[in-house]
């Protein structure tokens, strides 16, 4: 079954009942005035029945007795209007509407009265055969008859009385049905409303939550989890949605994990390769330059000076060659080796820096500014060398330049601190950026500035370790700046 | 990330809430249930002792027994078979039944001499149940030829009070009739022997001792001006005690009255198979056309129960002021069960 229609249900149902237990009030109202008024109207005319009855009855006594004593035709026609008023009365009564216990009262009556009236006729008739014995016997039989008439008109008269009483009573009862009617369709509405909450609690927000849950823990990466809703609504619906889609992530992310696992190896393997190459060229690489200092020792005093200067460029050239290996190895053992963060004082670290690179620039000809350098995570031997690397460079590239100028330091951008280093020294072009921290890379002629070209490679790769980013803005002769970040590493 | 759905203190009072009110509907619907649940537990059924004289003119008891209404109403009845009312009302006036079924006479007469009666309801009415049965061969064959006579009739009933009319209407005097009394048992052998030369009889009886002695040999007289009412009685106090018993009896002979007028057929079989051992089965569907079950409480009754004091004490049995019958009916239990059938409730008129 459909949500929406889950909910509407309950609600619809409170609403029915609601709408019928009114219906049911207003209409039990109307019937009980109906039956009031029915009431009303047939206690009126039993009121107005035994009252006919009564006074044609007495008529009939009356002129039965003037009878017996002068015998006129008038009082006989005065009988009989009487009886006729009798008959009009009660036919007029019955053509209403009426119960059958007032019918059956009424047939008693009639019974009765109709023993009466065979009395009387006997009465005249003997009374006109002159036997009085048998008139006096017809008499009491007739003082008989006539208090049973009594008393069905008494009958006739109480059960008007009675049955108002009852109608009375029963309007009482139907008004206090009616109230607990309308009390416990309340409650009972509540309890449906209530029970709706609930269904509503259990389908919608237990099953949201569930929902909810499941979604955030295949967003925090767990794409093994599955929300397993068995229903069949909407949110069913979108639950077997999350769990198509974790179980397509799930499928996506193990073929990566495998193509990195793979790549990793291939990169491992290069690194071993490259070490492995790196480090069995030294060996023959001094071998040549050791055997050609030998040669030059050895080289007698009249030998060309070509050959000694020969020498001395292979020796030279051994030389570089080993720098070349020895950054290369550098540059590799980058990788295999796991970084270790700390909280570093990026200021003593630069001071530390520019001292130990006292040795190899004079750095009494340049002017070096160190503005203040915020401090940093990070891992103090790597983030050591990339300082060493670019001051050395700023140091290098403005050897050259009168009034060399190097500023260290460090701004917020963006929420992120950006640490720099500028030059005012032979600077680059832009259009070459892009091959500026690539490995034997080189921008600059190697007689005009010596070095391997790996120096910015491994400052690059250590940023990125440290997951942030580095780049530089430049132009030929007027300086370069080197700007990097440093993402959050966590120790 | 946080909880999109959080368990709020205002929720769990909410839930908490509809919890209760949902607990409380429930618990009230079920009470309401119970409240209006009326039916008696078969675990309490109340006994009840009906001592009923075997006639068809009883047949709401039987009735209502053979259909369960009493089982069903909550009553376990026990009933007390005897020939006439006269003999169920005196075991009720010894404390040996709660209720009698019984004609007017028995019962004018018991209240007549002090015991504290009460009438809760009619149970029939018929004006041909009693007819005198006169022997042609004894040259009888209208009420004028009773002069001179032996009538049987059995004394302290109805019967009397029926051949009283009779004799009174057809002008035939009292002291020109010689009475004999016959006991119910004897009325074959009082006319097959000629001990008498009339008998008032009643009902399954009538029918009887004309299939018997055959219609043309006994001459039927009745008087039009007796009706015949018979009706249930208790000693009242002991039927005050009783509300809810008498209540619950009267349910079930008001269920047994309806069925017997939706169910004519069935109903006379079952009184036929009640009184197998007493009355021939053609007597009793004879006699079954001429009775008018009703259960009532009416002025025409208590006029015919005056009526009746009226004649004994004129007759000399009792010299007492004629009793005024209201005091010893007991219209509460009717009323209640069948308003509208009790129109004696009110004194007004």
């Amino acid at each position: 079954m459909r949500l929406s229609l889950k909910i509407l249900l309950p609600a619809l149902l409170s609403l029915l009942l609601l709408a019928g237990m009114s219906g049911f009030i207003v209409y039990s109202l109307q019937l009980q005035q109906r039956s009031l008024q029915d009431t009303g109207r047939q206690l009126l005319a039993s009121d107005q029945l035994v009252g006919e009855l009564r006074q044609q009855r007495t008529a009939i006594e009356t002129h039965l007795l003037l009878y017996l004593q002068n015998s006129k035709q008038s009082s006989l026609d005065a009988i009989a209007d009487a009886d006729r008023g009798i008959a009009g009365a009660v036919n007029a009564y019955l053509l209403r509407p009426t119960d059958s216990r007032t019918t059956s009262q009424l047939q008693a009556f009639l019974e009765s009265h109709d023993a009466i009236v065979r009395t009387r006729r006997e009465m005249i008739r003997s009374h006109t055969a002159k036997d009085a014995q048998r008139v006096r016997l017809l008499t009491d039989k007739w003082a008989i008859q006539r208090e049973r008439v009594d008393a069905n008109l008494r009958d006739l008269r109480a059960l008007g009385a009675i049955q108002t009483e009852a109608t009375l009573k029963d309007a009482a009862q139907a008004q206090d049905w009616m109230k607990q009617i309308a009390i416990y369709g309340i409650l009972l509405a509540i309890l449906l409303v209530a029970v709706a909450f609930a269904y509503v609690r259990h389908n919608v927000l237990s099953r949201l939550k569930t929902l909810t849950t499941g979604a955030r823990l295949i967003g925090d990466g767990n794409l093994a989890h599955r929300i397993g809703l068995a229903i069949t609504d909407e949110i069913g619906a979108l639950a077997a949605d999350f769990d198509d889609m974790a179980a397509h992530l799930q499928e996506t992310r193990g073929l990566i994990e495998k193509r990195l696992q793979e790549r990793d190896a291939a990169i491992q393997e290069l690194e071993a390769f490259c070490y492995t190459v790196s480090h069995d060229l030294r060996t023959p690489l001094r071998a040549v330059d050791g055997f050609a200092q030998l040669a030059v020792q050895a080289l007698e005093p009249d030998a060309r000076p070509e050959t000694k200067h020969y020498l001395e460029r292979v020796r030279e050239g051994a030389q570089r060659m080993g720098n070349l290996i020895d950054d290369l190895l550098a540059f590799s053992r980058l990788g295999r080796r796991a970084i270790s963060i700390q909280e570093i004082a990026s200021e003593p670290l630069v001071q530390e820096c520019l001292q130990s690179l006292r040795n190899e620039y004079d750095l009494l000809k340049t002017q070096i500014s160190i503005n203040p350098i915020a401090p940093c995570q990070g891992d103090h031997h790597l983030l050591k060398q990339v300082w060493i690397n670019l001051l050395s460079n700023a140091l290098k590239f403005t050897g050259k330049t009168a009034d060399a100028k190097i500023e260290i330091g460090s701004t917020q951008q963006h929420g992120e601190t950006v640490y720099s280093v500028r030059d005012n020294g032979a600077g680059f072009d832009m259009r070459y950026t892009d091959k500026l921290f690539g490995v034997f890379q080189r921008l600059h002629g190697i007689a005009e500035f010596p070095g391997t070209g790996v120096g910015l490679a491994i400052v690059q790769r250590i940023i990125k370790q440290h997951g942030g980013r580095i780049w530089a803005e430049a132009a030929p002769g007027q300086g370069a700046t080197f700007f990097f970040t440093l993402g959050s590493v966590q120790p | 990330m946080s909880n999109p759905i959080p368990d709020s203190r205002y929720q769990r009072m909410l839930r908490r809430g509809l919890l209760g009110i949902a607990v409380a509907s429930g618990a009230a619907l079920l009470a309401l249930g119970w409240a209006h649940y009326s039916g008696p537990s078969p675990r309490h059924q109340e006994k009840l002792v009906i001592a009923h004289a075997s006639q068809p003119a009883f047949a709401l008891i039987y009735i209502a027994s053979a259909k369960g209404y009493f089982r069903e109403a909550g009553l376990d009845v026990a009933l007390q078979p005897h020939a006439l009312g006269r003999d169920a009302l005196t075991s009720v006036v010894e404390g040996k039944a709660d209720l009698a079924t019984a004609h007017e006479t028995p019962v004018v007469k018991r209240i007549y001499e002090g015991n504290a009666l009460g009438i809760i309801s009619t149970l029939h009415t018929s004006a041909h149940n009693q007819a005198l049965l006169a022997r042609r061969d004894s040259g009888i064959s209208t009420a004028a030829d009773l002069k001179g006579k032996r009538i049987g009739v059995t004394p302290g009933t109805s019967m009397e009070f029926m051949l009283h009319l009779l004799l009174t209407t057809e002008g035939v005097p009292a002291s020109s009739v010689t009475k004999v009394s016959v006991e119910p048992a004897d009325y074959e052998s009082a006319i097959d022997q000629k001990r008498v030369d009339a008998l008032v009889v009643f009902g399954p009886y009538l029918h009887a001792l004309q299939e018997k002695f055959g219609r043309d040999q006994l001459a039927v007289l009745r008087s039009d001006l007796y009706i015949e009412t018979s009706m249930l009685a208790g000693m009242r106090d002991k039927l005050l005690a009783k509300p809810l018993a008498m209540q619950r009896f009267l349910k079930a002979i008001v269920r047994a009255q309806e069925f017997t007028q939706s169910n004519p057929g069935e109903s006379l079989e079952i009184v036929i198979k009640q009184l197998a051992e007493r009355y021939p089965e053609v007597a009793v569907r004879n006699s079954w056309s001429d009775l008018k079950f009703v259960v009532e409480l009416d002025n025409l009754m208590l006029t015919l129960l005056t009526q009746q004091a009226r004649w004994l004490r004129d007759t000399g049995v009792f010299s007492t002021t004629v009793p005024d019958f209201r005091d010893f009916i007991v219209a509460e239990f009717l009323h209640d069960v069948k308003p509208g059938a009790a129109t004696l409730h009110t004194r007004n008129d």
